[in-house]
């Protein structure tokens, strides 16, 4: 899976990404790395299986196909995969109502809903997802349904490991913040 | 801007796509094949198209001569009466 622990996995990167300019064959390792997130952050946007493999087979022949323009700039080969794939949902969902699964699993602990409330949870959830921004959505995404550590977050998202975690404890505080704005009145 | 629909239920841990690199290098050398012909066949299309339009405008381009068939000479003709 696309999990980084060291600056060295972007070095191994960068040199499967040279690989792959020369042969198909050099995109293998490319592929498996990232195969399984890039599907799921697919999934996620399409509730379907059938759809989300479709998708993602586009997203790796693209970028298969424009490797020879990519050029390393220290970020992730992942980030660039990303961006391909949200492209490719926002084709698909052109004439449609674009749709987000929330894993209430992951994320109604860290946002302190309790287990007791299950029949609020959805509502809650869906209310407070609602306020956030697409950058926003990627961030709990990649935190907890992905479940990366801060210090893979912070080579992901081209950030240092502590603004990596500002950011995420302000995200969580607004998020809590929303909740107990709107349902602690009624 | 469109609304999401947020959908809230359990993902599975195991979810995950059919990653065999095998099928997905086949699958991507056909495309690009397919492709290729396509882009091919346009190239073929345009060029014929081309060629038809200069032709047509080379064609309407030409001076009209007078219509000589219809003239008839009596040049060399000798009226024996």
């Amino acid at each position: 899976m696309g999990e980084y622990d060291t600056h060295t996995d972007l070095e191994e990167e960068k040199v499967w990404i040279a690989a792959s300019k020369l042969d198909i064959g050099g995109f293998e390792p490319l592929y498996k790395h990232y195969y399984d997130e890039i599907y799921r952050f697919i999934y996620r946007r399409t509730d379907s299986q059938v759809l989300a493999e479709d998708l993602c087979a586009n997203t790796f022949y693209k970028a298969l196909r424009n490797i020879s323009k990519y050029e390393f700039r220290g970020k992730p080969f992942g980030h660039w995969l990303y961006r391909i794939a949200g492209n490719e949902v926002n084709r698909h969902y052109r004439k449609r109502r674009p749709l987000f699964i929330i894993d209430h699993q992951k994320v109604s602990e860290p946002l302190g809903i309790e287990r007791s409330e299950t029949h609020d949870i959805e509502k809650k959830l869906r209310f407070v997802f609602t306020q956030l921004s697409e950058t926003d959505i990627w961030f709990i995404e990649l935190k907890y349904f992905e479940g990366l550590t801060f210090k893979e977050l912070s080579i992901r998202l081209d950030q240092g490991e502590s603004a990596v975690k500002m950011r995420h404890y302000r995200l969580l505080d607004k998020m809590k913040t929303l909740l107990q704005e709107r349902y602690e009145e009624d | 801007m469109r609304k999401t629909d947020f959908r809230v239920k359990r993902t599975e841990k195991s979810i995950r796509g059919n990653s065999d690199f095998g099928r997905f290098k086949s699958h991507y050398e056909q495309r690009r094949k397919r492709e290729a012909r396509s882009k091919l066949m346009i190239m073929a299309i345009g060029i014929i198209l081309l060629t038809v339009l200069i032709l047509f405008f080379a064609q309407a381009r030409q001076p009209q001569t007078a219509n000589p068939t219809n003239e008839l000479k009596f040049e060399n003709v000798e009226l024996k009466l």
